[in-house]
């Protein structure tokens, strides 16, 4: 399996990771880990006029964790935030390998995971307006 | 080597494929292969004499009950207890350390005293001691290792004379170091503690004489050692037993029950509440038999060599790190590593692509990763089995690994 699951896009992904960093201008970040192996990311938003203007992310982790988050941020930056919560595990699990093992898909939703938590927050204080939390 | 074709052959998932490559398996720390005999002991016993053990009259009652404390006694024999009612029958080394936990620690500590155990513990051997410690308002104190994953008691400065409880694993799942139980056993005596050792990485790779140790407690698990899982010991010192409350209450433990009153049986039916896993201790029993006729001195002197063998082949490489004793005859049959800039489970993916089965996490020593400074480390473990062909394979997809991911 290792052909596809190494395949190239992915490795590319994952030795120059895209929206690496810190955000300085943010809305929110949040850090998940992943228990089995204790990887960890941190992700920064800055989400304008319910639409997530900016994203990046720092990690410790495997190849397939580190690619996955590159891969699922690229996609929802610049999103509204309606059509990202519409996003399913399953679409990205599809986009990086369908036959991952049950242990990998910890792996590769450990972003994925991160950002729903994040968005949810975020959901969780209010519009902009009533709280002026937007940037 | 001392591995032979025939020993090979008695283990028959070796000669299944993965990924269409013969099976490497080199995850014998997390658990081992069953050899036929293990096999075929679980399922004469269903096959022939299946039925409840103890007090039951009819013919298979007592053969079953028979097989049940034949395997008591191997497994005494197996660690040198001194009576046979030391060894009592759990679902394996957590199973026993929640034992411990249970019926000493959460019934006999308080406030002021001490529970020691150290930093390279599995969390097994640390979760059942922290819950304790909450329960009765006693304190923690972590013994320190050296480099080499060596706990050294003398060091320890701390209240000694409220040190109720050590809790030490007899050889690392990760750096494989093998502690010096005597000399701690002896510590904590002389300090009025007791001893529990969790031996689960020890008893399926060294000699161990529960009695030459000195411990309390002794904690090990069936499927590390080449039986089946579900099954384990703990070793209580018959002087103990009497003091202890049971672990579980219900069938098979007592003398006499009323309706608002019981008495309990004497040990070991004391300690095993319910119907117990007849079939488990039967093949565990079948396992020891496996291992003594391989002698287990033999199997540990196999385990040095590929120990040997590989640490020289790790030696030659500038990114592989080695965690743990720098001498293989301090540690058992493990090595955890990490290559340079790959992560253990990215390693661990592709050396399966090769048939090759390695462990990558943490391995329940979250405490001691965060010690080393990894978030995880990769592990190669050994028994009986295992080949210097096999460590080549390993080698061989290492160099697969870094083509692939670096």
């Amino acid at each position: 399996m290792t052909d596809t699951l190494y395949r190239e896009e992915l490795m590319e992904h994952y030795k120059h990771p895209q929206n690496w960093g810190r955000l300085t201008n943010k809305s929110g970040s949040v850090s998940e880990v992943n228990p089995l192996c204790g990887d960890e990311i941190t992700v920064d938003v800055l989400v304008e006029e319910d639409v997530l203007k900016d994203i990046s992310f720092t990690a410790h982790g495997c190849a397939i964790s580190i690619a996955s988050a590159s891969i699922f941020f690229d996609k929802v930056k610049g999103k509204k935030l309606e059509d990202i919560k519409s996003l399913q595990k399953k679409d990205l699990l599809d986009q990086i390998n369908p036959n991952l093992t049950l242990s990998r898909i910890k792996c590769a939703t450990l972003g994925f995971n991160a950002l729903s938590r994040l968005m949810l927050e975020i959901e969780a204080r209010g519009t902009p307006k009533e709280k002026g939390f937007y940037v | 080597m001392l591995t032979s074709e025939q020993t090979i052959k008695d283990f028959p998932i070796l000669s299944r494929k993965i990924n269409g490559k013969r099976l490497v398996y080199l995850d014998n720390a997390a658990t081992t292969q069953k050899p036929t005999r293990v096999l075929e002991a679980i399922e004469t016993y269903y096959r022939q004499h299946n039925a409840n053990v103890h007090r039951g009259i009819h013919t298979l009652s007592e053969e079953a009950t028979k097989m049940y404390e034949e395997a008591r006694v191997t497994l005494q024999k197996f660690i040198n207890a001194r009576h046979p009612e030391e060894i009592i029958f759990t679902r394996g080394t957590t199973d026993s350390l929640n034992f411990v936990a249970r019926t000493y620690a959460e019934e006999k500590l308080k406030i002021a005293d001490t529970i020691l155990f150290s930093e390279l513990e599995h969390h097994s051997n640390l979760v059942p001691w922290q819950i304790a410690a909450k329960k009765t308002g006693a304190k923690i104190e972590v013994l320190k290792i050296d480099n080499e994953g060596f706990v050294d008691v003398s060091l320890k400065e701390c209240k000694e004379q409220n040190i109720k409880l050590i809790a030490i694993s007899h050889a690392s799942n990760v750096f494989g170091t093998i502690q010096n139980i005597k000399e701690i056993s002896k510590w904590a005596h002389e300090r009025g503690a007791l001893l529990v050792v969790d031996g689960a990485q020890a008893v399926p790779h060294i000699k161990v004489d529960v009695q030459s140790l000195g411990c309390d407690f002794y904690a090990f698990s069936g499927h590390k050692m080449l039986g089946p899982m579900g099954i384990g010991v703990l070793y209580i010192k018959k002087e103990l037993q009497e003091s202890l409350a049971p672990y579980q209450y219900g069938g098979g433990m007592i003398r006499e029950v009323g309706l608002e009153t019981a008495t309990w049986d004497l040990s070991p039916s004391k300690f095993e509440a319910g119907t117990p896993n007849v079939e488990g201790a039967i093949g565990l029993a079948a396992a020891c038999s496996y291992l003594n006729q391989q002698g287990i001195e033999n199997v540990r002197k196999h385990e040095l060599e590929l120990l040997e063998y590989l640490s020289e082949e790790f030696a030659k490489d500038k990114e592989v790190i080695v965690y743990g004793p720098k001498e293989s005859g301090k540690r058992t049959g493990v090595i955890a590593f990490n290559v340079s800039n790959i992560h253990p489970h990215d390693l661990a993916s592709v050396l399966d692509t090769e048939g090759v089965a390695i462990r990558s996490g943490h391995h329940c020593t979250m405490p001691l990763h965060k010690k080393l400074g990894v978030p995880a480390t990769a592990r190669v473990s050994f028994h009986i089995y295992n080949t210097k062909d096999d460590i080549d394979i390993l080698l061989k997809g290492m160099e697969k690994a870094r083509k692939v991911l670096l």
